[in-house]
């Protein structure tokens, strides 16, 4: 058994894009709109040192803890075969291993940002400003919520100027669906030299070849 | 009775990792987005075993193994690399054209817009 090579057959290519943001932004509601399927549920049990270690006894106190995550795809035969999946990031806490699992070889991210709480998002934006990851604000309109023009979510988020932000409404394909779309042109002009930061990173083009990693 | 709920309530933390053999860290690196296949016909398999194999009748992602026989994913990981080595399971390759970014993001783009209209 040892050293055998995996037997490979062709198949779709494996793309994913990460949705993030604060708690109840409308990760799970933006998932469900564009996914062909309900967004199905993951966990990873994830191991931590726990604070207040027992450093006379030499042991490290550990615990672990259960995180889920949601995930969508959507299937297309055309132009290429291809399978799009939508990885919702866990929780507000940033866990991460988990959240490095998600992104590496992710084409992009989603921040959701709901404008009530929008501070919500600074742990997203940060952590993909860190990665090198290209990134786009989606402020989900809840009902009855103030609307704020982009230029104040971009002044409150801090963010570079060439981060898109626009609005969306979750509960609608089409306009999740645009999301897609904007994060995709998006990344199409964003400087490829930027991505390449990311040293222990697939580049964009091994990022479709998800299934064969040796 | 008493025993009996400990016993059930330790079972159902431990046995996932029993599935695996007590082993953690899977041999193949595999991804969340990591597709599988079907391969060859396996005889020896446990019922978790079985699922997986069933449900890549279809190219499926290891999440989506993971959500279906709700198991961890890192679990999900240690099993599907077993089944990789047993032939039970094949990895996928893309197509050729898919392994350039600019034309992968085109295809996206054009996908994207032809289901939805847009
Ligand atoms: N009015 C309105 N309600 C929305 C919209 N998006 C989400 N909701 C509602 O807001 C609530 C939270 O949405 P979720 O999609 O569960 O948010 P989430 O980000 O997945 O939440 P967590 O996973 O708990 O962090 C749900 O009750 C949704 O129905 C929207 O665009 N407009
Ligand atoms: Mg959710």
């Amino acid at each position: 058994m040892g050293g055998q090579e995996a037997r490979t057959v062709a198949g779709p290519a494996s793309l994913k894009i990460v949705v993030a943001g604060g708690f109840g932004a409308g990760k799970t509601t933006l998932i469900g709109a564009v996914s062909e399927i309900k967004p199905l549920r993951t966990e990873e049990v994830l191991t931590t040192a726990s604070t207040g270690v027992d450093h006379l006894h030499g042991v490290e106190a550990k615990t672990t803890t259960t995180v889920s995550m949601d995930f969508g795809r959507i299937t297309f035969d055309e132009p290429l075969p291809m399978v799009l999946f939508l990885f919702g990031t866990p929780g507000q806490e940033r866990f991460e291993s988990l959240w490095d699992d998600l992104t590496l070889g992710a084409l992009g991210a989603v921040v959701l940002a709901d404008t009530r709480r929008l501070s919500d998002s600074f742990t997203a934006v940060d952590y993909f400003e860190s990665r090198g990851l290209p990134f786009l604000i989606a402020v989900n309109e809840f009902d009855g919520a103030h609307r704020y023009s982009t230029t104040a979510v971009r002044a409150a988020l801090d963010l570079d100027p060439h981060v898109p932000v626009m609005p969306c409404d979750a509960r609608q394909g089409q306009s999740a669906a645009q999301v897609l779309i904007r994060l995709i042109e998006h990344l199409q002009s964003t400087d490829h030299t930027a991505r390449t930061v990311r040293s222990d990173q697939p580049t964009p083009a091994s990022s479709a070849t998800a299934g064969v990693q040796p | 009775m008493r025993t009996l709920m400990v016993r059930s309530a330790l079972e159902t933390r431990v046995r996932p990792y029993g599935l695996t053999r007590g082993r953690t860290a899977p041999k193949h690196r595999l991804r969340p987005e990591s597709l599988l296949q079907t391969g060859a016909p396996c005889d020896q398999s446990a019922p978790e075993e079985r699922a997986a194999i069933e449900l890549c009748n279809r190219p499926r992602s290891v999440a989506e193994i993971s959500a279906t026989l709700q198991l961890p994913l890192q679990v999900t990981k240690v099993i599907v690399s077993d089944l990789v080595d047993r032939g039970a399971l094949d990895l996928t390759v893309p197509p050729e054209a898919a392994q350039n970014s600019p034309q992968v993001m085109e295809a996206v783009l054009a996908g994207l817009r032809t289901k939805w209209k847009l």
